[in-house]
């Protein structure tokens, strides 16, 4: 064994403890989208620790093939965690691992070629230039459609593109949705709730698939995690009335959804909070770390940390559930930073979704919004941040949207960051079985608050010939404050 | 720090490169013949893929397969097995690898025959309360497909998030609702099975009328040796009206004992009864999930009650009052969802819970009559303080089915050794009560050697006689069940390799 | 042979004398003897006497359900008469363990004053013994409630043909160590061991147990009122009975067990479905059942149909059918009459309805109308088979087969005749105790 390849195993080898954690009870088998899919175990959580392990051990060359093929075929979603009776924290382990697959045999270029563009503020600045400019009037979509099928990444990729263009039936309701005079005036802020319908309240059979307790013992699913009534302490902390607040704008959230950063801007204004300006931020360094380029990751971090630390907001808040996992792990990430570790530490402890803050704040009530919704939950978000409720609470302060139940919201949709790129085949069967499920709610649009997602879904839905939009939730609670004249 | 990671994970000191202890690979003519039935992406071969296959959830042991192959039919198992038959290579069958015995462990350098990609509900016949299922759909998904009937799988195993019906037939499974609705067998009407001659049958329960013997109850819980089920026709159950949930506290152990044998005797028949004892409770109030459990009480009884919705709170008022006469010093009762889950948390999450306080956690399971469970708990804790072993206890009280859970650290040669011995004692002294190894784990390979505890060489030697009537070859999950001596036609066979020890693991 | 018997086992043993009414001689021209050994280790004893001299052995145990099969020439026909009495019950356990020869009474006598119960009422009643029921895996009506004979069986102690001793199961309510030979030998006819021990799962007696009547216009009706009846009241017993005379409506007998409220409301919610319901005093309730045990005792051929619940009128229908076709005084009918014939002649039909079991009981024909009476019998089992049913001869099989034609039940698949065949020679090495057929 070279030098070089033991250096790699001591990367997992100095995770002992982590790995060590689990006890391959294989709780976690059938939560693992990949798994379920293709039924090796060397494609679930359990096996892909038990291959780390191998590698820590010196049982496993680092450069294997299985090695590499099964920590790259893992789509990071974490669904693994919140069913791991032993707390293995997995994530964290993966993107070791992901490190010494990528020092071993080299990151595919794909991948690389993304790292770097949003890594740097220039490329990023210049690739979100180029992609608003392909994307509008339509051109992506329309060419996404017309590309031959066997060019099936082109078109994909063209797809997701189309999906970050913002929906303009958002500003012009579909015929038939009328908005109803008593509401839609535009008066004042708080408007009651009289001759408003009742539209799903919280824990009804609308907002989750009800099964029989015994049968949802299954604890990641949306429903079961969450008995009616109950509240978790993390999701609902509490917050001061009118807080000052530092927005992550994100690489690619202020690349091609800036509109949907607009529209968190404006909500927050309007919640009665007060914006803070963090003009030195940079990328959260969340596609770094999934990626395996960890010290890129670190280097990022570092200077967020530096960042948001100094513009001393009391929360930072983050619209994206990939970011806001990775700033509220800047902890762990750096570790073994003695210069800022404790202050990444207490920077983690202050960063909230954009969702867990507004539902602790007094919302004003808009104007309505007569449209089926149905959410699906982002992983970083479901899975790694465990916010389950709050987006879903966010979108019932909109009067008369309806919430439907989208079968299987808790599960991933195949997006995680490259995959549909880099696992076109098993991407593409994850993301057709997100589709089905979502053709089957009748929804007339999906939110989910991730820009990934929204790539991913809207990208498979324009691909199957469906006009469904796929929105940021805060776009429809903003839409309904702009009716309500909030803004004017 | 170098030197204690060294002595922790297992394995060679870095630097070093060893053999990993794989098995032989797989003869390229058979490999090739598996890969015409099961298509190429049904065969693993590679040796490092294979690695994940080397234990299930019983850790103390490992041994890398030869092979593993992913069919997905009954059509593909038979031919599968047929290969295999017409090669002598010996077979493990292996579903979501959840099992505590190591049944699924691949002795002999065995293939593993999984049935991961055998995962769709077939049919469900609400009229007749009844689904048809492949032996890799998981136990809770049949559950959830069956609710819109109203209808539910009864035996809920704790891993039944993923463990699956064909692993559940191969051990017979329980679960806490077995109390009153029966465990794995009480709920098949039928199998069709590939026998290890690639040959397939139909087992039915129409054996209990007289067409023949009970083929059926005999495959159940068989573990695997017997054949793969590759179909299986399972009883649905209704899902109660109504669920009364209740809490007993107790500040002594043996009072929550006595309350059990006490609802019991009374002819009760609760759905579930479960007991978490005092070192369990305090696990679990220091984790994530703590239920607000005082945590100076002995041991808490969990007792679920349910049918009809008319009687069944007077029903739960009974329990109560025979916990209060036992002794309880609390006993609260769950008024809404919410309430019931949390009254669930200090046995559900007791396990996970354990799993933090220490490095490593064995967990036992053996039965004693429900009168002897007081003694048998007393000598539980006995054995352990003898051995300064840390143990808890949660466990299916209600049917008499413990699982003392011992805490330890793999790291510590002489703890581990106390572990074993502890073990062993424990099941001597349920056994000496009147009880048995294992209530729902099975025997797989690491409770052989327990199995002189409770049958002698007659009865071994038949074990062995109705295994070759179905697998004269001796090639179904080879070496598992019974100890090497019980079957005199079979020592010496070519079929012996000893496992791989994890270094300082248990037994 | 007698002399070494009584030399082996004591006088006593073979006090009972006469094999009993209806025993056909032994194969080497003498009557078989009738043994009764007192315990486990004399069966033992008798058993590896009867190995070693290759005397063959019919385990008659109470011999109050089947009587030695002519075409098995017994030597020695087992008695349990002597292998009686409780060997261990603790309330607390909710499990007793018992002889061999024990009746379901004498279980019952020990067990009600602690208001428990072995939950299983076998036609042949109170008399007939506990390890005649685990061998013929025979189950009454409960079982729609409390599960069949292999359910409620914990553990055995049994004796091979050649002497060998085995326990096998135990007394506890969970046990998967080694392979589960309880549920293989429950139900397996005493062709391979003999059973001479055992321990059974008892049950709480409930609070109320209610019988309740109600009535069906036809056999269709019956069977889907029987099927809204398991879904609302979830019974411990289900009956359905073909009428007692045509033109006279089918019956359904409902039995509700559990606390006195969840009993009334269960009988509330039948009524609801099926509007008339008698609910019968506990006497004669009964008495009822009683009645319906006897009746099914009388006849002398007995089936055994069993289809799928929602296929049960079908095949209660062809059960009527048969029954009228059957009938010896079915003149009427043959003349064109609309009147038809009173079905209770030829036999009875009751449905154990939750499991779809039918039993059929027939008389068998006069000479002078087999032919008629055979292929009624023929069209009612192949009704059965193309209801993806299956049917087997109860007892009396031998008494049809006497005439031509007599229908056979589906041929086994040679795989489940292998399996079976071998399991007998492992157990039952010298073919001493009778085969599977007779």
């Amino acid at each position: 064994m070279s030098e070089s390849i033991v250096g790699l195993a001591d990367i997992l080898r100095r995770e002992e403890a982590g790995l060590l954690a689990c006890v391959h009870c294989g709780f976690c088998l059938s939560a693992c989208p990949t798994y379920t899919r293709l039924g090796d175990e060397a494609d679930s959580p359990r096996g892909r620790l038990y291959l780390m392990r191998a590698v820590a051990e010196g049982r496993l060359d680092p450069a294997a093939p299985a090695f590499r093929t099964h920590i790259d075929r893992c789509l990071g979603c974490r669904a693994c965690e919140p069913v791991c009776p032993s707390g293995v924290p997995y994530g964290f382990l993966v993107e070791r691992a992901r490190t010494v697959v990528a020092e071993a045999g080299g990151a595919d270029p794909v991948g690389r070629l993304l790292l770097w563009t949003f890594g740097h503020r220039f490329n990023a600045a210049v690739a979100g230039w180029k992609g608003r400019i392909f994307r509008s009037g339509g051109f992506a979509a329309a060419l996404a459609r017309l590309l031959p099928r066997r060019l099936r990444t082109a078109r994909y990729g063209l797809a997701m593109l189309a999906a970050t263009r913002p929906w303009r039936g958002l500003r012009a309701p579909p015929a038939g949705l009328t908005v109803s005079p008593a509401a839609g005036g535009g008066t004042t802020g708080a408007t009651s709730g009289s001759g408003v319908p009742a539209v799903a309240r919280r824990g009804s059979a609308a907002e989750v698939a009800v099964q029989p307790e015994r049968a949802a013992a299954d604890p990641h699913a949306l429903a079961a995690a969450y008995p009616a009534g109950t509240s978790l302490t993390a999701e609902h902390a509490g917050a001061r009335p009118q807080p000052r607040v530092a927005l992550l704008r994100g690489c690619v959230q202020s690349a091609l959804f800036g509109h949907v950063n607009a529209a968190t801007g404006r909500v927050l204004r309007a919640a009665g909070c007060e914006l803070v300006e963090v003009r030195s931020q940079r990328c959260c360094g969340a596609l770094h770390a999934h990626g395996g380029a960890l010290e890129d990751a670190r280097s990022l971090a570092r200077a967020n940390v530096a960042a948001f630390t100094a513009a001393g907001a009391d929360y930072v808040v983050v619209n994206a559930a990939g970011c806001g996992a990775m700033l509220k792990e800047y902890g762990e990430q750096l570790r073994d930073d003695v210069a800022c570790r404790d202050a990444a530490h207490a920077l983690a402890t202050r960063v909230r979704d954009l969702s867990e803050l507004l539902v602790e704040l007094d919302l004003p009530r808009g104007a309505p919004l007569p449209l089926r919704v149905t959410y699906d939950a982002p992983c970083h978000l479901h899975h790694a941040q465990r916010i389950t409720r709050a987006p879903l609470d966010l979108l019932r302060q909109v009067p008369q949207l309806e919430l439907v139940a989208l079968p299987g919201a808790e599960e991933c949709c195949g997006g995680a960051g490259t995959y549909g790129l880099t696992h076109a085949e098993l991407g593409g069967r994850i993301l057709d079985d997100k589709v089905d499920a979502i053709l089957g709610t009748g929804a007339d649009v999906v939110a989910t608050p991730n820009p990934g997602c929204i790539m991913q879904i809207g990208a498979g839905l324009a691909l199957r010939g469906s006009r469904i939009p796929v929105l940021h939730p805060i776009e429809l609670l903003d839409e309904s404050y702009r009716r309500a004249g909030f803004y004017s | 720090m170098a030197e204690r990671e060294r002595a922790t994970l297992s394995g060679p000191a870095p630097g070093e490169r060893t053999s990993t202890g794989a098995s032989p690979a797989l003869d390229a003519a058979l490999g090739e013949a598996l890969r015409e039935v099961v298509g190429s992406d049904g065969l693993i071969t590679d040796p490092g893929a294979l690695l994940v296959y080397e234990a299930d959830a019983l850790m103390a042991y490992r041994e890398r397969p030869r092979a593993v192959v992913l069919p997905r039919t009954t059509a593909q198992v038979a031919a599968v097995l047929r290969l295999l038959h017409e090669a002598r290579m010996p077979w493990v069958p292996r579903g979501a690898g959840t099992g505590l015995s190591g049944g699924a462990l691949a002795l002999s350098a065995a293939v593993l025959v999984s049935t991961a990609r055998m995962d769709r509900i077939l049919a469900i016949d609400a009229p007749n309360r009844r689904a048809r299922v492949q032996p890799g759909v998981v136990n809770v998904r049949l559950s959830a497909a069956a609710a819109p009937f109203g209808l539910h799988y009864a035996p809920d195993p704790s891993s039944q998030t993923v463990c699956t019906i064909g692993g559940n037939v191969a051990e017979n499974a329980g679960g806490p609702h077995c109390l009153k609705y029966g465990v794995t067998l009480n709920h098949i009407h039928g199998l069709t099975v590939a026998l290890p001659d690639g040959e397939l049958v139909e087992l039915r329960d129409g054996g209990l009328d007289g067409s023949g013997y009970d083929l059926l109850g005999l495959f159940v819980g068989s573990e695997g040796t017997l054949g793969i089920a590759t179909e299986i026709d399972v009883r649905l159950t209704p899902v109660p009206d109504m669920v009364e949930t209740l809490l007993a506290l107790f500040p002594e152990v043996d009072q929550a004992t006595r309350a059990v044998s006490a609802i019991i005797a009374e002819g009760l028949l609760p759905a579930a009864l479960e007991m978490v004892d005092r070192q369990a409770i305090l696990a679990v109030e220091a984790s994530a999930y703590a239920a607000g459990l005082p945590t100076d009480v002995g041991g808490a009884l969990v007792i679920e009650l349910d049918g009809r919705a008319a009687g069944l709170a007077e029903e739960a008022e009974r329990v109560r009052t025979i916990c209060e006469r036992a002794g309880a010093r609390e006993v609260q009762r769950a008024h809404d969802e919410a309430e019931r889950q949390r009254l669930w948390y200090a046995r559900k999450k007791a396990f996970g819970a354990m799993g933090r306080l220490a490095p490593d956690v064995l967990v036992q399971d053996a039965v004693v009559p429900r009168s002897q469970l007081p003694h048998a708990l007393r000598c539980c804790y006995e054995i352990a303080a003898r051995h300064e072993l840390r143990i808890c206890n949660t466990f299916h009280a209600g049917d008499g089915n413990l699982h003392p859970t011992i805490l330890f650290d793999r790291r510590d040669a002489d703890q581990v050794h106390r572990v074993e011995q502890a073990s062993k004692e424990m099941m001597q002294a349920c056994v000496d009560c009147g009880g048995t190894i294992t209530g729902e784990h099975g025997v797989g390979w690491d409770k052989r050697a327990y199995m002189d505890l409770v049958f002698g060489a007659e009865e071994l030697a038949l074990f062995c006689d109705v295994r070759r009537v179905f697998d004269p070859e001796g090639l179904a999950n080879p070496l598992k069940i019974l100890p090497s001596h019980s079957c005199r036609e079979w020592s010496g066979a070519a079929t012996h390799f000893e496992p791989d020890r994890l270094s300082g693991a248990v037994r | 042979m007698r002399r070494r018997l009584e030399a082996l086992l004591g006088a006593e043993a073979l006090a009972s004398g006469a094999a009993g009414p209806g025993v056909i001689g032994a194969g080497r021209g003498e009557r078989p003897v009738r043994a009764a050994p007192a315990s486990t280790q004399q069966v033992a004893d008798l058993l590896g006497l009867c190995g070693r001299e290759g005397w063959r052995v019919w385990p008659a145990g109470g011999s109050s359900r089947r009587l030695p099969d002519e075409r098995f020439a017994a030597d020695v026909l087992l008695g349990t008469e002597r292998l009686a009495g409780i060997t261990i019950y603790e309330p607390e356990d909710l499990t007793a363990g018992c002889r061999a020869g024990t009746s379901h009474g004498q279980l019952a006598d020990a067990t009600a004053p602690h208001r428990q119960m072995l939950p299983l009422e076998p036609a042949v009643g109170p008399a007939g013994t506990l390890g005649g029921t685990l061998a013929l895996a025979d189950a009454g009506p409960l079982r729609a409630g409390y599960g069949a004979p292999r359910d409620l069986a914990l553990g055995l102690t049994v004796v091979t043909s050649d002497g060998r001793v085995l326990r096998v199961g135990g007394r506890v309510v969970k046990n998967v160590a080694g392979y589960d030979l309880v549920r293989l030998l429950v139900g397996s006819r005493g062709t391979l061991a003999v059973i001479t021990e055992l321990h059974v799962r008892l049950r709480g007696i409930p609070e109320r147990d209610a019988t309740a009547l109600l009535a069906a216009p036809d056999a269709a009706g019956a069977a889907a009122l029987a099927l809204a009846i398991r879904d609302a009241a979830m019974p411990a017993a289900l009956e359905v009975l073909a009428p007692p005379a045509s033109g006279l409506p089918w019956q359904l007998a409902p039995r509700l067990h559990g606390s006195a409220l969840a009993v009334a409301d269960a009988l509330a919610a039948v009524a609801a479905i099926g509007g008339r319901v008698d609910v019968l005093d506990p006497g004669v309730a009964r008495d009822w059942w009683d009645g319906l045990a006897a009746r099914e005792r009388a006849v002398p051929v007995g089936l055994r149909l069993t289809v799928l619940p929602d296929r049960l009128g079908s095949a209660l229908a062809a059960c009527e059918q048969f029954l009228i076709s059957a009938s010896d005084n079915n003149l009427d009918a043959r003349a064109g009459s609309p009147r038809r014939a009173a079905v209770n002649r030829s036999g009875y039909c009751a449905a154990h309805a939750a499991d779809g079991i039918v039993r059929l009981g027939v008389h068998p024909p006069d000479r002078d109308r087999e032919n008629t009476w055979i292929r009624a019998l023929s069209d009612l089992v192949s009704e059965i088979v193309s209801l993806n049913g299956t049917w087997t001869y109860d007892r009396g099989a031998g008494t049809v087969r006497q005439f031509a034609g007599a229908p056979e039940p589906p041929a086994r698949p040679a795989a489940l005749v292998r399996l079976e065949r071998g399991l007998k020679a492992r157990f039952d090495p010298r073919g001493l105790l009778p085969p599977w057929e007779v």
